[in-house]
């Protein structure tokens, strides 16, 4: 065996079918989702996180017994994807995450490396240069300087995977796949792992973009903080059995009310915020949608709080409803493959 | 449409929706038929493109208008801009039918009839632009047509009004048909001028008749010394090599004498003054011939004799050059005169009768050609001033058609034409500020030769003259030194001073 080498036990992307026209691809700080197909419907995903342990020929045995995916750099090697997760967990180990804040994390060496592993795992190979459009987050506290970079990185390394790419804002491909029937007028809101993007879009063109370096993983990690308990547990307690619409039954739940609020009111703080200081905006004469998407918006209740949000203290514009996507995990994903569709001839 | 211009168009329908309310109305028409489309994608691509071109659209007509901002604020620019769009909607939605088929709802649009006929005509521009490019091809033509038309007409009327600027005509000799080399057009109208055959009836030591009436009185008859004159081929540098005696043309004069009006009561009168005329220009041998208000045709210089009728003169038939015309000319003088400044020589009909019968006795005699019958004012020259018509009898009003010939003011004059003399002020006060055509025709002719050969017109006439002055001089030398003696007021009259050229009419009596 080489000593760089992806190695896989279990799923693989490989070369692309026929209907490979167009791809979307959603590039978030927790999780890699990709749409494609006739339709947008086929998804792919991947946490995109990873954990790495020295090598050793038994360590290697197992994970190839267990059909996991997993990199070898050296004399370490590291499981990515969502197997990530489950040989944490056998290992008790913390998954590290190839990026921070939307963008590539530059605290992590392997970042790269990782993603375009994972990457690959997801996204077939293109044969004919198709066009395949990437998430970006927008501009805001973190994330600033090293869009430009993120953005540059990523479309080189697709660009060996043979597509011609292109950026999307993260908060414009929510409104892509959620706001058809409104022709694309509406706000599309992303709460991610690492960060809340946020899109103003009226008639599909994008009136005002950014976002917030707050969301699931600041959630998590400053509950896992406040209340003494491993990271890896509040999540799951996030993520299986948390219901912010009723009242928290123990300290876990409650520090998840709390740092859920915080998210919540400084995304609805910061987006009254910036309707009022912007000068670009339409003057809109009718109330428009806003859409919730991603893997933070998903407990129960985060809805309702959002919305109560939005109608306590007042609100520059009419909003006509707040809602869900319909699949939060790749509302962003479909809305990229749409946007990549849209420009296919 | 590229993602960079699709991206520039995004950010001018931004610029242009933040400040231009009329978008909205705009938008609400495309969002209207967007919402017929079933697929996000095909939906997103018509809004995406439909925007974006109307924004470029509208930016287009603006900075058309720049000029015209008011514009924008009328109903043509609200509709020019709604018709834009409908062609716009129109397009797209062509082109999502092409791409898509059938695999994707498009809407059925409605659209309102100036929209849709902006459309067609916009799709069918190229064929406007087309018509249009023609259309101004034609109306430039038309106003080139239009212009050269009115600058032709001012131009003959200008002429009509101040007898100036017509086209030379072509004389014809000998009933040939053939034109001068000094007509500039040709003129099939003409007439041939071929003289009649005269013969002599009768001859004896008082008068010749001939047989077309003509009575010539020899009473007066002198000599002179022999005609000698070298012909010099047409607008050669040469002075001639080829020398010839026998008269070549006729130049007609007036006395310029005083006369008394023509009337019975005045016989004694007017045939005293001719008396005194004839005796005159019998001591000068100032003509050739003489005719008497009477119409009595006097010979006074024999024919084959030179007379002191046209010293510095010029003039010119197809083939050669003549100057100094005493010598090549016969000189036929009618005692008449002329008021200062009319230019109106006055005939009677009995010099008319008897000046046409001279003019076929000669012609008959010496085949002279009608080309070569022409009037002293016509060929006068003041060589040292470069000018014409230092004589100006017969400048105007020479009756040439009842003489049988052709009139010679409508051909170019020689003397302008090969010699380059010219007019001045003075000259034209002394026309009655009136050109005859040929003259200006000639003048006209000589710059457009000067140009050709891109040289300065005065240059150019300084070298003719000299070539002029070296012509007379060689002919000047065939006399001999008895000529000259005999005939002293010949050498003064042929030598280049000034003071000759002035008295170039020794017969000439100055009221």
């Amino acid at each position: 065996m080489e000593d760089n080498k992806t190695m896989t036990g279990a799923t693989e992307a490989g070369t692309s079918g026929a209907e490979v026209g167009a791809v979307g691809l959603d590039i978030g700080t927790s999780r890699i989702v990709m749409a494609g197909g006739p339709n947008g419907h086929r998804a792919k995903s991947q946490l995109n996180a990873f954990v790495g342990v020295p090598y050793s020929k038994m360590t290697e045995s197992i994970l190839q017994q267990n059909k996991m995916v997993y990199h070898r750099d050296g004399k370490e090697l590291f499981v990515f994807g969502n197997d990530s997760e489950r040989f944490a967990s056998f290992f008790n180990a913390v998954p590290r995450r190839p990026m921070q804040h939307g963008v590539l994390n530059p605290q992590e060496p392997m970042g790269q490396q990782i993603i375009q592993a994972i990457i690959e795992t997801v996204v077939p190979k293109s044969r004919s240069n198709e066009l395949l459009c990437f998430s970006v987050p927008g501009k805001g506290e973190g994330a600033d300087t090293n869009l430009v970079y993120h953005e540059a990185v990523l479309k080189n390394f697709l660009s060996t995977l043979g597509y011609e790419s292109k950026a999307i804002n993260e908060g414009l491909a929510v409104v892509f796949a959620e706001l058809q029937n409104e022709n694309f007028t509406g706000i599309g809101i992303s709460c991610g792992g690492g960060m809340c993007n946020v899109c103003v879009a009226f008639l599909s063109v994008p009136m005002l973009t950014f976002s917030i370096p707050l969301g699931g993983d600041y959630i998590d990690s400053s509950v896992a903080s406040v209340v003494d308990e491993p990271l890896t547990r509040v999540r799951l307690i996030k993520e299986e059995s948390l219901d912010l619409s009723r009242q928290p039954k123990d300290k876990i739940s409650s520090a998840l009310h709390i740092y859920y609020e915080e998210v919540i009111n400084t995304l609805v703080d910061k987006l009254r915020e910036e309707f009022e200081n912007s000068r670009h905006l339409p003057k809109l004469d009718r109330a428009i949608p806003v859409i919730l998407s991603g893997g933070t918006a998903k407990p129960r209740g985060f809805l309702q709080k959002f919305e109560a949000a939005i109608k306590s203290g007042g609100f520059p514009i009419q909003i006509s409803d707040v809602r869900l996507a319909s699949d939060p995990l790749t509302a962003t994903a479909r809305g990229c493959f749409i946007a990549a569709m849209s420009e296919v001839r | 449409m590229s993602a960079k211009s699709a991206v520039s168009a995004r950010s001018a329908i931004s610029e242009s929706r933040s400040n231009a309310e009329a978008s909205k109305i705009y938008s609400r028409i495309v969002e209207r038929y967007a919402m017929g489309i079933d697929r996000p994608e095909v939906r997103l691509r018509f809004l995406n493109n439909t925007l974006a071109k109307q924004a470029e659209r509208q930016l287009q007509l603006q900075q058309s208008l720049h000029l015209f901002k008011f514009l924008e604020n009328t109903r043509f620019y609200d509709w020019a801009m709604e018709a834009r769009l409908y062609s716009t909607i129109l397009e797209e939605i062509e082109s999502l039918s092409k791409t898509y088929g059938g695999k994707v709802k498009i809407p059925k649009v409605e659209i309102p009839l100036l929209a849709r006929t902006y459309f067609m005509v916009y799709q069918s521009r190229h064929v406007f632009y087309g018509l249009g490019v023609m259309l101004t091809g034609l109306l430039l033509f038309g106003l080139y047509s239009m212009a050269t038309w009115s600058a032709r007409n001012v131009n003959t009327f200008l002429a009509q009004r101040y007898q100036r600027g017509r086209a030379p005509i072509v004389v014809t000799t000998s009933g040939q048909g053939q034109s001068t080399a000094f007509a500039a057009t040709g003129a099939k109208y003409l007439p041939g001028y071929k003289p009649e055959k005269v013969w002599q009836v009768e001859k004896n030591s008082e008068f010749e008749r001939y047989s077309n009436g003509a009575r010539i009185v020899l009473k007066y008859e002198t000599d002179n010394h022999p005609r000698g004159y070298y012909l010099i081929p047409r607008g050669s540098d040469s002075e001639g090599a080829q020398l010839r005696r026998d008269p070549i043309g006729i130049v007609y004069h007036t006395s310029e004498s005083d006369i008394v009006p023509f009337i019975s009561s005045n016989n004694q009168s007017i045939k005293h003054r001719s008396l005194g005329l004839i005796e005159y220009i019998q001591k000068n041998k100032s003509y050739n011939y003489l005719i008497d208000r009477y119409g009595e045709i006097y010979r006074i210089v024999r024919d084959d004799n030179a007379a002191h009728h046209a010293g510095h003169s010029i003039w010119a038939d197809e083939k050669y050059d003549y100057v100094g015309l005493n010598e090549s000319f016969i000189g036929i003088c009618f005692e008449s005169t002329s008021e200062a400044g009319s230019l109106e020589e006055t005939l009677t009909e009995a010099q008319i009768m008897e000046g046409r019968k001279l003019t076929n006795v000669l012609r008959s005699r010496y085949n002279i050609e009608d080309v070569n019958c022409t009037t002293h004012g016509l060929v006068s020259v003041n060589p040292d001033k470069l000018l014409i018509a230092y004589h100006h009898d017969w400048v105007r009003n020479f009756p040439f058609e009842a003489m049988g010939l052709s009139d010679k003011y409508k051909v170019q004059p020689p003397n302008m034409l090969d010699y380059g003399f010219s007019y001045d002020e003075q000259i034209l006060d002394k026309l009655g500020r009136v050109l005859w055509p040929g003259a200006v025709a000639a003048d006209e002719e000589f710059k457009r030769r000067a140009d050709r050969a891109r040289t300065n017109p005065d240059l150019l006439r300084r070298r003719l003259r000299d070539r002029y002055n070296a012509q007379l001089e060689k002919a000047r030398k065939l006399r001999t030194p008895t000529d000259d003696s005999d005939n002293s007021t010949l050498s003064a009259q042929s030598s280049i001073t000034s003071s000759t050229a002035e008295s170039g009419d020794a017969g000439k009596r100055r009221k």
